[in-house]
């Protein structure tokens, strides 16, 4: 059951709560209501549930720390989403949550009991355990595995629309805050542009919910008017509910909300995160019950939420006092106030407080909280005296309370300014970290600067606007600096650590660790705070030592003797907060290009595939479910083109122009072959290699006039040539222009024997017949109306004619083609038949049967390797490689056994139990009868009729021969005809 | 559609079909000067001609010409280019798609496809952008018409039914005027 004193407090007390809207949710199964403006956390502490989670290795009880999401303690399971901020999740109707990290219930935690093997799980005991006897790691590490995380995550897919989007700014203000108001006005008054980003959805910080030493109204009334002004101000954007995760170089930061991520450029960045409160250690200090004060101002100022009806405070500054105030307003019983200074405070609010009563009780500090049933409350605390050293002494004093507020310091959230180069450094002035080396174009402003006071909040916050102006160059007169808040040395104590002899004096809440631990691992030679930090992972969980990195830092120097000035704690890592991986993913855009013929295809019964980013069509075998009706179909396509008539899409091929009287050169240069006698109206192949004499792309180069090339990459190379094109034109400075036609015209093969007939069915005038439209032949002309270039060509061994229309007629070009070819039985042919085709003709595929290292000897391409040319890409390689014997050959191959099993590409070629190579295609050839492919052989196995070996699946081997290529027609017959 | 309203939303329209054209070339310059275009020799700029057709200056030696989408005319498409200049015609009627976008958010959905900062007087009227799009390249030029921004976006052909379908995801969270397919 809950804490029965806990419960709501009247208004006008809970700001950000609408008690007309109550809300209903659950938590661990049981039902609760809350209000609309709750978090779950607030909400359960107004039904007294302040239990929310177990510690992560002792499995401890715990509960919201922070309430502003600085702490692990507040970790709660979401459905399938683990590690959800209690205290940062706002409360929805139908919402159910649950604790993380036990066994049994998060009451009663089975492995609670861990706790009790305490004093036998040593500080780096993990490093020095379970490797002995030998093999026992195994067993171990399926015990440790099954305990390490914290929640579940879903394995299903995340169904939730995620995105990013770009922001940009002149002024980026984080935090939105007293200091963060002043500095978003200040810049917006000399006409910059300001983003302003809160964590809440209400603006005002700190002002929210802290007292600043004065009455509430006054501060309440401040805010109202910041966030008046923010809010009227045109120049001024606001975004809430919003986190600032990450800020990288040049003032790219990175903004999460639940479903967003934005990707904000700003001229200038002012960090207002602000402090975290940090904890007092003494025994029993991480159980429910024990709030620093700023956790218990948010709760009754935010949420209206009564913490406790017993409570005693213990501070070293001011802060302190004014959450005494707080509570005595909210009519709460003020046990004790401590004071583990030295000195009294003569401060308004310390007489203010004694006026009403309140006993204060001068150098005393905790030494114990006395936890009630099932550790999940307070029931008392222990104080004692403190020596002239700081230590406490006495037998101690009992004070019943169920509710103990401590104020000891804070620690600035500079975490985002060390993303981007910034380092957090210890500083004896005001017992606590500074920013070091922040980042250019940046400020600072209020707790986080060790600005304290409202007036120095403000006042730092609008310097850090004013200088924000002067950065971007829109006042170059403003003033910059403020003086230092003489009260900030005040705030911090130097040294709140108060060990207890029963130990249980925890410095890092994440991973359990107590000042035993640190001062052990000290001991164990690890003094120095990174490499303490490593050996005990202090600082190394989720909270990434913002409650725990101070106090560490203050044991260690301590405890090794050292001076702490200067010293810096580990480094500051992105995210800021924890963030969903479907945050940080967003919308994955995946370009995707398709052919004017696409919806054609479709409608036809085809299967895409994708070429780089193209859908082309595999084949059209409609709704064929099985793969050998699959295989059936593609071998119809096959057949249409051997024995027909079909067309291919190939509009995906890349199209370059090069225009200009050194055409013919530049094209010399760039590819192996010799393209200046070439004559206008041919075709040539084209062969690319590069600097090291690799191939990287093949084609074919049509001359359309004397200074006019039509050039066709591969598909999935088109963009890679174009490039290589603009920086080589760049370089030689021919007289040349290179355009990129790829997606201008669209392509067509037209093949089989009947192709001829089909074409010359349609008006046009461009003469098809044989002799005057030869092999390797370009025509430019006109079919049925359509300006086309055709070129006839042999890739896939018969009759053929690429038809390169402009893309906006391609598909009615197509569409008249089918037309046209009815009466022959012409039919659509995809990527799977054409590989087939062209396999059979021995023609090989750059990138399928060419890799990294191929050079064109290697794959019997020396004919297009023109040595005799001045120069070109690669040709000194290519001389040098030549001197040298070769290492392997592409060859074709056959199998011995048609009817075994076929090996598929990259399939392994053995020789002598060594590997010798590899498949590159391998297909059966209904019109060879047999499985024919090509593969990488060595330079004995390319001997044809040579036999070797290829490993299939089960390691089974079997056996093929090498043979001569073109496989189908070697003598070319067929693409004559 | 009905209470679309240019200053909270954003409409789409699809314009492939009207003219376009480009050239190029290195001499571009004095082939401009031996015409009656009047293109001023800032670059990724546009320059409105008095029959209605945008000039896009996309590079010292590169222009695209958009014809007025109120009066269409395939006339301006048509160049003489002639031997003494090194320039040459360049088929954008085939190679590039053309949607046009209106609307003062206009801007904060490119944001979410874009990164570059096409608002206000970052990207005044008249600017171009040749950049990347929901990862494919693409040109944005702004023309305003009646003082309300709008954008002309064109990109690779073969890309346009993919970023049309981006185009109309990033808008949805607007008050979004989309013609139906």
């Amino acid at each position: 059951m809950g804490n029965s004193s806990i419960g709501r407090l009247p208004e006008p007390w809970g700001a950000l709560i609408d008690r007309e809207r109550t809300i209903s949710f659950s938590f661990e199964g049981k039902i609760y209501e809350g209000f609309e403006g709750d978090t779950l956390a607030s909400a359960l502490a107004a039904n007294g549930e302040l239990l929310l989670s177990r510690s992560f290795k002792y499995h401890r009880p715990r509960g919201a720390y922070t309430f502003a999401g600085h702490d692990a303690n507040s970790y709660v399971q979401i459905g399938d989403e683990p590690n959800v901020l209690a205290d940062m999740l706002a409360i929805s109707d139908g919402l159910s949550a649950s604790g993380q990290n036990y066994i049994k219930s998060l009451r009663v935690d089975y492995a609670a009991v861990g706790g009790r093997l305490s004093r036998f799980l040593p500080v780096g005991f993990y490093y020095r355990a379970f490797f002995r006897p030998k093999g026992i790691w195994q067993w171990w590490e399926r015990l440790f595995r099954r305990a390490a995380g914290l929640g579940h995550l879903g394995r299903d897919p995340d169904q939730r629309y995620f995105d990013k989007q770009y922001l940009f700014i002149d002024v980026a203000v984080i935090g939105a805050g007293p200091a963060g108001l002043s500095a978003a006005l200040a810049a917006a008054s000399e006409g910059a542009t300001v983003l302003l980003i809160d964590e809440a959805q209400s603006l005002g910080g700190s002002l929210n919910y802290a007292r600043f030493q004065r009455d509430r109204s006054d501060v309440a009334s401040l805010r109202e008017d910041l966030i008046e002004q923010v809010t009227l101000s045109d120049k001024i954007r606001i975004l809430k509910g919003a986190t600032c995760s990450g800020w990288f170089t040049d003032n790219w930061l990175a903004i999460s909300t639940p479903q967003r991520l934005f990707k904000l450029r700003a001229k200038f960045v002012i960090a207002c995160t602000g402090s975290v409160e940090q904890p007092m250690v003494f025994r029993n200090n991480d159980l429910p019950g024990v709030l620093p004060a700023s956790a218990v101002q948010r709760l009754l100022r935010l949420y209206g939420v009564r913490p406790g009806s017993k409570v005693v405070v213990a501070t070293a500054n001011i802060e302190g006092y004014d959450v005494a105030m707080d509570l005595l307003d909210a009519g709460i019983s003020v046990e004790a106030v401590l004071d583990i200074n030295q000195s009294t405070s003569t401060s308004e609010t310390v007489k203010q407080l004694s006026g009403r009563g309140i006993a204060v009780h001068q150098s005393y500090a905790i030494s114990e909280a006395i936890p009630g049933k099932g550790m999940r409350s307070i029931t008392a605390v222990v104080i004692n005296k403190l020596s002239a050293s700081g230590e406490t002494t006495g037998d101690g004093l009992k004070i019943d309370c169920d509710l103990l507020v401590t104020s000891v310091g804070y620690a600035p959230l500079g975490q985002l300014a060390c993303h981007s180069g910034g380092q957090l450094v210890y500083d004896d002035d005001v017992h606590s970290f500074v920013v070091h080396n922040q980042p250019q174009r940046s400020a600072l402003a209020g707790s986080v600067n060790h600005r304290y006071s409202l007036e120095a909040v403000l006042a730092d916050g609008r310097a850090a606007g004013l200088d924000a102006a002067q950065a971007i160059g829109l006042n170059p007169d403003a003033p910059t600096v403020t003086a230092p808040d003489p009260g900030s040395a005040c705030i911090n104590h130097p040294y709140p650590i108060f060990p207890h002899r029963k130990g249980k004096d925890f410095v890092d809440f994440d991973e359990d660790q107590t000042v035993a631990d640190l001062q052990n691992a000290v001991a164990d030679g690890f003094d120095h705070p990174e490499l303490a930090k490593r050996y005990s992972t202090v600082g190394m969980g989720p909270s990434q030592g913002r409650l725990s990195s101070l106090n560490a830092l203050r044991i260690v120097r301590r405890h090794n003797g050292k001076n702490m000035a200067g010293t810096s704690v580990t480094t500051q890592r992105p995210p800021f907060r924890p963030l969903s991986f479907g945050v940080l993913a967003g919308r994955s855009f995946e370009p995707e290009r398709r052919t004017p013929m696409h919806d054609w295809h479709a409608d036809h019964g085809a299967t895409f595939m994708p070429a780089g980013m193209w859908q082309r069509p595999a084949h059209y075998a409609g709704n064929a479910g099985s793969k050998a009706q699959i295989d059936e179909q593609i071998a119809e396509e096959v057949a249409a083109i051997r024995t027909n008539v079909g067309a291919i899409d190939v509009s995906t091929l890349g199209g370059i122009e090069i225009r200009g009287p050194d055409a013919a050169e530049f094209l010399n240069c760039l590819y192996t072959f010799t393209y200046d006698k070439q004559p206008a109206g041919r075709s040539r192949y084209l062969l690319m290699t590069d600097e090291s004499g690799r191939i990287v792309d093949d084609g074919v180069a049509c001359r359309l006039g004397d200074e006019h090339f039509y050039v066709t990459t591969t598909t999935t190379g088109s963009d890679a040539v174009y490039r290589s094109m603009l920086r080589h034109n760049a370089e030689w400075r021919l007289q040349v222009d290179v355009l990129n036609v790829t997606s201008t015209y669209a392509g067509i093969n037209i093949a089989g024997p009947h192709s001829r007939q089909v074409l010359e069915k349609l008006k046009s005038d461009i003469d098809f017949s044989r002799d005057t439209f030869p092999y390797l032949a370009v025509r430019q002309g006109s079919i049925d109306g359509h300006s086309v270039t055709a070129i006839r060509v042999g890739f896939i061994g018969e009759l053929g004619y690429e038809l390169h229309v402009p893309w906006s007629q391609a598909l009615a070009l197509w569409e008249k083609l089918f037309v046209a070819g009815e009466n022959f039985g012409i039919r659509p042919v995809g990527v799977e038949a054409q590989r087939i085709l062209r396999l059979e003709k021995g023609h090989l595929i750059v990138g399928q049967d060419t890799d990294g290292l191929t050079m064109p000897r290697d794959a019997a391409l020396d004919w297009a390797v023109k040595s005799e040319k001045p120069y070109f890409i690669g040709k000194s390689a290519l001389a040098f490689s030549g001197t040298r014997p070769k290492s392997r050959c592409l060859v074709g191959f056959r199998l011995l056994n048609s009817c075994g099993p076929i090996p598929e590409e990259c399939h392994l070629v053995i020789r002598d139990g060594e590997i010798s190579g590899r498949v590159t295609s391998v297909a059966r050839s209904r019109q060879l009868d047999e499985v024919i492919g090509l593969a990488y052989v060595t330079p004995e196995q390319a001997e044809v009729g040579s036999e070797f070996d290829i490993k299939v699946a089960a390691n089974q081997l079997i056996r093929a021969q090498t043979v001569a290529t073109p496989f189908y027609d070697p003598s070319n017959l067929r693409q004559d005809f | 559609m009905a209470n679309f309203s240019p200053k909270t939303g954003i409409s789409i329209v699809d314009l492939t079909c009207l003219p376009r054209t480009g050239i190029k070339g290195k001499d571009l310059s004095p082939w401009i000067q031996s015409t009656e275009y009047e293109i001023g020799a800032e670059s990724n700029r546009t320059y409105l001609q008095s029959d209605g057709t945008l000039v896009a200056r996309l590079s010292p030696g590169e222009l695209m010409l958009l014809a007025d989408p109120s009066d269409p005319s395939d006339e301006m498409m048509v160049f003489s280019l002639e031997d003494d200049y090194q320039c040459y015609s360049v088929r954008r009627q085939d190679s590039h798609y053309w949607f046009s976008l209106a609307g003062a958010l206009c801007s904060d959905m490119f944001a979410k496809l874009c990164g570059v900062d096409l608002s206000g007087e970052n990207f005044p009227n008249h600017s171009i952008a040749q950049t990347s799009v929901a990862r494919t390249s693409a040109i944005i030029v702004r023309h305003d018409s009646s003082y309300t921004p709008c954008y002309h976006l064109l990109g690779d052909s073969s890309t346009s039914r993919y970023m049309w379908s981006c185009l109309v995801d990033a808008m949805n969270e607007f008050d979004v005027a989309v013609p139906p397919e």
